[in-house]
C-alpha cells in the first residue's frame, strides 16, 4: 500500500505544467480549487497524516495545466509533514503559484506569500475573505500590495464567485508572460550570485509587519454584530452557556424535524404508498410462498428497504447534514474547542479532538479520517476508540429515536447518559494504558462566518449523495440478510442456538439475535428489529445499549484497518462486542431487580 | 521593574512581549516568537487553554504550553 502510494506522489510531483494552489490552512484554497477544476483527477493520502492534496484541470491559454491544492501550511521553515509535502512541491518545477492570502489575517498570510517569493516561481495572489475585512473594519490598498509583493494581487470572495474570473485572467497572463521570458531566464541564471542564505525566519515576519502596516488603514468600523456574537462566543461567559444552548438547539431541529418530516411525508409515503404499490405488484404473479414473504412478508425486501432505508435513517442524515454544515462552515466548532479544552484534557485528549468526535456522530468513517490531524498515535487511537464505542452515527441516532421516543423521552435521555458514561470509561481507558503524550491544544480561531448560500447547500448535497454512494448497498445486502433470515426460518434456529445470551442474559425476545447479526453490516441495522417486537421499556433500553455499543459497522472495520492495522481493527470490535453485551446484561438484570421492587 | 512572567499567569486584557518560548515550531509558524506583541484576551479555569490575539489573528494555546511561554509588559 506504501508503494502505491509513493508512486502515485511521484506521478503527481513529475506531472508538467504543474499550478501550485497554496495558503495557510484555512483562507478557501479548496474553494478555488473546485471553481477551477471540475473534475478530480487523482486525491490520495500520504500516510498517517493529515497531508492530502488533490489535481485537477485548469485549461489557460490553450494549455491543460495540472492544478494542484497543497496542504495549507503556516510556514515554510517548520518540519510538519504538511510543510514538507509543500517544499516538495515548490522544488518541482511547478509552472506558476496561485497563492491565497487572507484579508482577514494579511500579516500571516504575507509572511507566508513572502517565504513562497523566495521559489522564484511566477506567481499571482488571490486576497480573499476580503468581505470579512471590511467587515471588520480594515481597508487595504491593494495597488500598494502588489507593489510590495511584486506580483498581482486581485480581490476575491470565493465563495460567491467573486473576482474569480480577474483571478484566471491575470494567472493566464503570468503563465504567457513566463513563457516569453523563459529563454532570457535561462541566461540569467548563470550571472545570478544566489539568494542571501540562511535568512532568519524573524526577518518575514518583521518584513510582513511592515508591509501590512502600510498597506492596510483602519477604519474605525464598529464591530459587526457577527464578530461581537463571536467574541462572545469565546468567553468562558457567555461562552459555555451559548454553546450547550446551540448544541441543544441543534439536536432538537435534528429530532424534531427529523420526527415531523419522517411522520408527515415518509411514512406515508412508504405505508401508503410505495409497499401496496409492490403488494399489488407481487400479488398479480404466481410465484411460491417463501419467494413471496422474502420479497415482500411482514420482513420482506420492498417493505423493509423502504421503512428502514428511506422512513427510518433518510430523515435524520438529510437533517443532520443540514445542521452540521451549519456549524462546520460557521467556525463555532474551533470555538467549542477552546471552550471544552479542560473538560477534555481531563479525560486524557485535547479539545481540539472535539471536533473529529462530533464528526463522528455522523458518520465514524470521516472522523477517524479526522484524526489524522492529531500530533500523536496515542490521540489518534483515543479518538477513535471513543468514537467505536460511545458516538452512534445520525443513521443509527434516527433508528434510537424512532424506537425510544415513541415510548418516552425519558427513555432517550437515559440512552443518552448511558452513552456518555461509555464515553468517559472508554476515553479514561485508552489514555491510561495506552502508551506515549498527547499534545496540547494549539489551534487558530477563525472569523465567525454566516456560510454562504451557495456553497452551503453545495457542500450539503456533496455529503448527502456520498452517504446514498458509501451506505446504500450495505444497506441493501444488510436488507436482504433480514428478508432471508426472518422469511426462510433460518432466523428460529440461529434464535434458539443464540437464545441463553439474547433472552437469558439480556431480556430481549430471541427474535432480537437478528439485531446482533445485522449490527455486524450496518449500526442502524441492529436498531430497526427492535422496533416491531412490541419490546416493553426495559427492552428497549437493553436494546438500544447494546446496539449503540455493538460492533461500528464493515465500512468503520475497513477504515480501521487501513488507517491503523488489522490488530486494531479486531481488537476494537472484540471490545465492542464484549462491552455491548456486559453492559446490556448488567442492566437488563439491574432494572429488572429495580422494577421488582417497585 | 517589569518582571519575567509567563501567559498563563499573566492578566487577561492586557498586551504583551514575548521574551521565551519553548522550542515548538508550529509557535513560531503561527507568530509567537521572542519579540512578538500578543494580547491575551481570554482564559478558561480548571486547565483550560489561553486565548491570545496577534495582530488579526486569534489562537488557543493550550494550559502546558502556555506556562512554557514568558511574557514581560508592553510599554
Amino acid at each position: 500500500m506504501a508503494c502505491h502510494e509513493l508512486t502515485e506522489d511521484r506521478q503527481v510531483l513529475a506531472s508538467e505544467n504543474k499550478i501550485l494552489l497554496m495558503g495557510s490552512p484555512n483562507v478557501g484554497k479548496s474553494v478555488f480549487f473546485s471553481a477551477f477544476t471540475n473534475i478530480h483527477v487523482v486525491s490520495s493520502n500520504y500516510a498517517g497524516t493529515t497531508v492530502s492534496y488533490m489535481k485537477g484541470t485548469l485549461p489557460l491559454n490553450g494549455v491543460n495545466y495540472n492544478l494542484i491544492d497543497v496542504p495549507g501550511t503556516y510556514s515554510l521553515t517548520a518540519t510538519s509533514e504538511a510543510e514538507e509535502v509543500a517544499v516538495k512541491f515548490l522544488t518541482s518545477n511547478p509552472k506558476a503559484i496561485l497563492f491565497v492570502l487572507n484579508a482577514a489575517d494579511l500579516e500571516g498570510s504575507v509572511k507566508l506569500a513572502l517565504e513562497v517569493l523566495e521559489y522564484n516561481i511566477p506567481m499571482v495572489a488571490a486576497l480573499n475573505l476580503s468581505d470579512v475585512a471590511e467587515r471588520q473594519g480594515r481597508k487595504i490598498n491593494v495597488k500598494l500590495l502588489e507593489k510590495k509583493l511584486g506580483i498581482p494581487v486581485v480581490p476575491t470572495v470565493a465563495v460567491k464567485g467573486q473576482g474569480l474570473k480577474e483571478l484566471e485572467d491575470k494567472l493566464a497572463e503570468v503563465l504567457a508572460e513566463a513563457d516569453s521570458q523563459a529563454c532570457a531566464a535561462c541566461g540569467s541564471c548563470a550571472g545570478c550570485s544566489g539568494c542571501p542564505a540562511g535568512a532568519p525566519v524573524l526577518s518575514y515576519w518583521e518584513r510582513a509587519r511592515e508591509i501590512v502596516a502600510a498597506c492596510v488603514t483602519d477604519t474605525n468600523a464598529a464591530p459587526s454584530r457577527l464578530d461581537r456574537f463571536g467574541e462572545a462566543l469565546l468567553r468562558p461567559w457567555p461562552g459555555i452557556l451559548l454553546s450547550i444552548i446551540i448544541m441543544l438547539a441543534s439536536l432538537g431541529v435534528v429530532v424534531g424535524a427529523g420526527k415531523a418530516l419522517r411522520a408527515v411525508l415518509l411514512l406515508p409515503l412508504v405505508n401508503q404508498g410505495i409497499v401496496p404499490l409492490f403488494e399489488r405488484l407481487f400479488a398479480g404473479i404466481a410465484m411460491p410462498e417463501v419467494l413471496r414473504n422474502v420479497l415482500i412478508g411482514q420482513f420482506g425486501i420492498f417493505r423493509i428497504s423502504f421503512e428502514w432505508i428511506l422512513a427510518l435513517v433518510m430523515p435524520y442524515v438529510l437533517l443532520f447534514q443540514l445542521v452540521f454544515s451549519f456549524l462546520e462552515d460557521s467556525g463555532i466548532l474551533p470555538r467549542m474547542a477552546v471552550l471544552f479544552d479542560n473538560v477534555m484534557s481531563k479525560l486524557g485528549v485535547q479539545g481540539g479532538s472535539l471536533i473529529n468526535i462530533m464528526l463522528g456522530f455522523g458518520c465514524a468513517v470521516p472522523a477517524i479520517i479526522g484524526t489524522r490531524t492529531a500530533t500523536t498515535r496515542k490521540e489518534r487511537l483515543i479518538i477513535t476508540t471513543i468514537v467505536c464505542f460511545s458516538i452512534p452515527c445520525i443513521s443509527q441516532t434516527g433508528a434510537l429515536i424512532s424506537l425510544l421516543s415513541d415510548y418516552s423521552y425519558w427513555l432517550l435521555l437515559a440512552v443518552f447518559l448511558t452513552g456518555a458514561s461509555v464515553f468517559i470509561l472508554m476515553a479514561r481507558l485508552t489514555s491510561r494504558m495506552l502508551k506515549g503524550k498527547v499534545d496540547p491544544l494549539v489551534i487558530e480561531i477563525p472569523n465567525l462566518l454566516m456560510p454562504e448560500r451557495k456553497a452551503y447547500f453545495k457542500k450539503f448535497f456533496v455529503r448527502v449523495k456520498q452517504f446514498l454512494v458509501d451506505a446504500e448497498g450495505p444497506m441493501m445486502i444488510a436488507v436482504v440478510i433480514a428478508a432471508l433470515l426472518a422469511e426462510t426460518g433460518i432466523l428460529n434456529g440461529i434464535s434458539s442456538f443464540l437464545k441463553p445470551l439474547v433472552s437469558g442474559w439480556l431480556g430481549l425476545p430471541p427474535e432480537a439475535s437478528m439485531s446482533l447479526i445485522l449490527g455486524i453490516i450496518r449500526r442502524e441495522m441492529s436498531v430497526a428489529p427492535l422496533l416491531s417486537m412490541n419490546l416493553t421499556g426495559l427492552q428497549m433500553y437493553v436494546g438500544a445499549v447494546v446496539s449503540m455499543i455493538y460492533v461500528p459497522c464493515l465500512s468503520v472495520f475497513g477504515i480501521l484497518a487501513k488507517e491503523f492495522n488489522l490488530k486494531v481493527a479486531l481488537s476494537i470490535v472484540a471490545g465492542t462486542v464484549f462491552l455491548a453485551l456486559l453492559m446490556g446484561g448488567v442492566l437488563n438484570h439491574l432494572g429488572q431487580l429495580v422494577l421488582l421492587m417497585f | 521593574m517589569v518582571m519575567d512572567r509567563n501567559l498563563y499567569n499573566v492578566e487577561i486584557g492586557k498586551e504583551y512581549i514575548v521574551t521565551e518560548t519553548p522550542d515548538i515550531k508550529l509557535l513560531n509558524s503561527i507568530g509567537i516568537f521572542e519579540g512578538a506583541r500578543i494580547k491575551k484576551e481570554n482564559m478558561y479555569r480548571f486547565g483550560g487553554p489561553v486565548s491570545v490575539s496577534i495582530s488579526t489573528r486569534k489562537i488557543a494555546i493550550g494550559k502546558n504550553i502556555a506556562e512554557r511561554i514568558h511574557v514581560k509588559e508592553a510599554l
